[in-house]
């Protein structure tokens, strides 16, 4: 019924609702119909028409010389020797982590399991306190150098803008509102997974800061956001950990790195009782069954369903299912009955 | 030239603000006015994740205008002058 070449015509409401009942075709086509449409309007003409073409996920750094423009000069590409400019050679090093981290954690080929080359853009602009992902790469400016370090020094912060990628091709999470959130979340979640791994922390002694490394002394903070202690990372941080507190504004696209406090909270609590690994596969699950409006409650009933799933296949604790229930009531979210 | 600029988003998501006159050439200003009469209705990138937002309010030779980028949008002459105004007022 929802073949790619018939979800042109099945209305967007009907594809919805026929994902939130399950069906992972009519999600994937509602995903791939958005996308492909954007990528229409954008400079692909018809990615439908397009051979689908599997690379290997290399890795190609370019410098944009302090210019508001991207590759304007290659510096690296996969498999090239290191060369003396330890920016280039670290953002090669840390995406090549983070690819390496979701090809044995879940057999994952690059960003869009398609073996999608992974380009990153260093020196972007002048002082730009910035780091983001634009569809296609990722780009990152190298920070004032008063309050802000170069945005490639934290691994969290590689793994934060390359995630939004993965969620792209995964479950296309709308950027506003709820959705937005969840999008924030999921980058969140796999930011601080890669980051305990790069470091080799445990999530007792781990920190589950954010953007810690990206700061100077003299930032009114220790780091970006806290997942432990959402509102807590900075003078200007401003994310809630529960649903009482929940931000109705219309700032950042409706909150939408000031709600993934909820969900981020909610994740911390859950690693606390089922262990990190658990948690990043029943996440990871999760994201690939959601669809672009989903909202909080459509991601915990997923994730019961999940959990309840890869536990009874014994691929998780046999725990994950309360564990979850109980970490996100901490934060105001139940399961309607 | 009088503005008023607010800068929010971002993968840090603070937001900024200034407000204040800056003296312009009369070169300077016909570049920028012919960039802001334009409808700069770039295709918004729906895949956008992190990027900063720029809501511009300008007055120039007693002419408002009022304008929102983000970093896919934003003309090079504006980002421009807005480094140049952070410059000024940091």
């Amino acid at each position: 019924m929802c073949t790619k070449t018939h979800c042109s015509i099945i209305p967007p409401h009907i594809l919805e609702e026929l994902a939130k009942r399950g069906s992972l075709s009519c999600k994937k086509t509602l995903n791939d119909t958005h996308r492909i449409l954007q990528k229409r309007n954008t400079i692909l003409n018809n990615l439908l028409l397009e051979e689908d073409k599997t690379g290997e996920g290399d890795r190609f750094v370019y410098d944009s010389l302090n210019e508001y423009k991207q590759q304007v000069k290659l510096l690296l590409k996969e498999g090239n020797p290191k060369i003396d400019d330890k920016v280039a050679n670290e953002v090669y090093d840390k995406s090549g982590f983070v690819r390496d981290y979701f090809k044995d954690a879940f057999d994952l080929n690059s960003i869009n399991n398609m073996g999608m080359d992974i380009i990153s853009n260093i020196r972007y602009g002048k002082d730009y306190n910035n780091a983001f992902w634009d569809g296609d790469e990722m780009t990152y400016g190298e920070g004032d150098q008063v309050q802000f370090k170069d945005f490639t020094s934290a691994i969290d912060v590689i793994a934060h803008e390359l995630m939004h990628g993965v969620t792209q091709f995964l479950a296309n999470l709308e950027y506003r509102s709820q959705s937005g959130a969840l999008n924030e979340h999921f980058s969140d979640v796999f930011g601080t997974i890669v980051k305990q791994k790069f470091y080799k922390q445990d999530c007792e002694s781990a920190d589950w800061l954010i953007g810690d490394e990206l700061v100077t002394e003299k930032f009114p903070g220790k780091a970006i956001r806290s997942m432990k202690e959402p509102g807590t990372a900075n003078d200007f941080d401003n994310q809630p950990d529960h649903m009482d507190n929940y931000y109705t504004g219309q700032d950042d696209n409706q909150g939408v790195h000031i709600n993934s406090g909820i969900p981020n909270k909610a994740f911390y609590l859950s690693v606390l009782e089922i262990g990190i690994d658990d948690c990043a596969l029943i996440w990871f699950e999760t994201l690939k069954v959601l669809w672009r409006t989903a909202n909080f409650n459509d991601m915990l009933d997923n994730l019961m369903a999940i959990a309840k799933k890869l536990s009874e296949k014994g691929e998780v604790n046999i725990g994950s299912p309360e564990a979850i229930t109980n970490s996100f009531a901490q934060v105001g979210l139940s399961q309607a009955v | 030239m009088k503005y008023k600029i607010r800068i929010s988003g971002g993968f840090i998501g603070i937001s900024q603000s200034f407000e204040g006159e800056l003296l312009m050439s009369e070169s300077k200003k016909q570049i920028l006015k012919k960039v802001l009469d334009q409808d700069i209705s770039v295709e918004a990138n729906q895949n956008l994740r992190d990027s900063f937002l720029y809501n511009l309010k300008l007055e120039i030779d007693g002419k408002s205008y009022s304008k929102s980028f983000n970093d896919a949008n934003i003309p090079i002459e504006i980002i421009e002058l807005v480094d140049e105004i952070k410059n000024k007022e940091n």
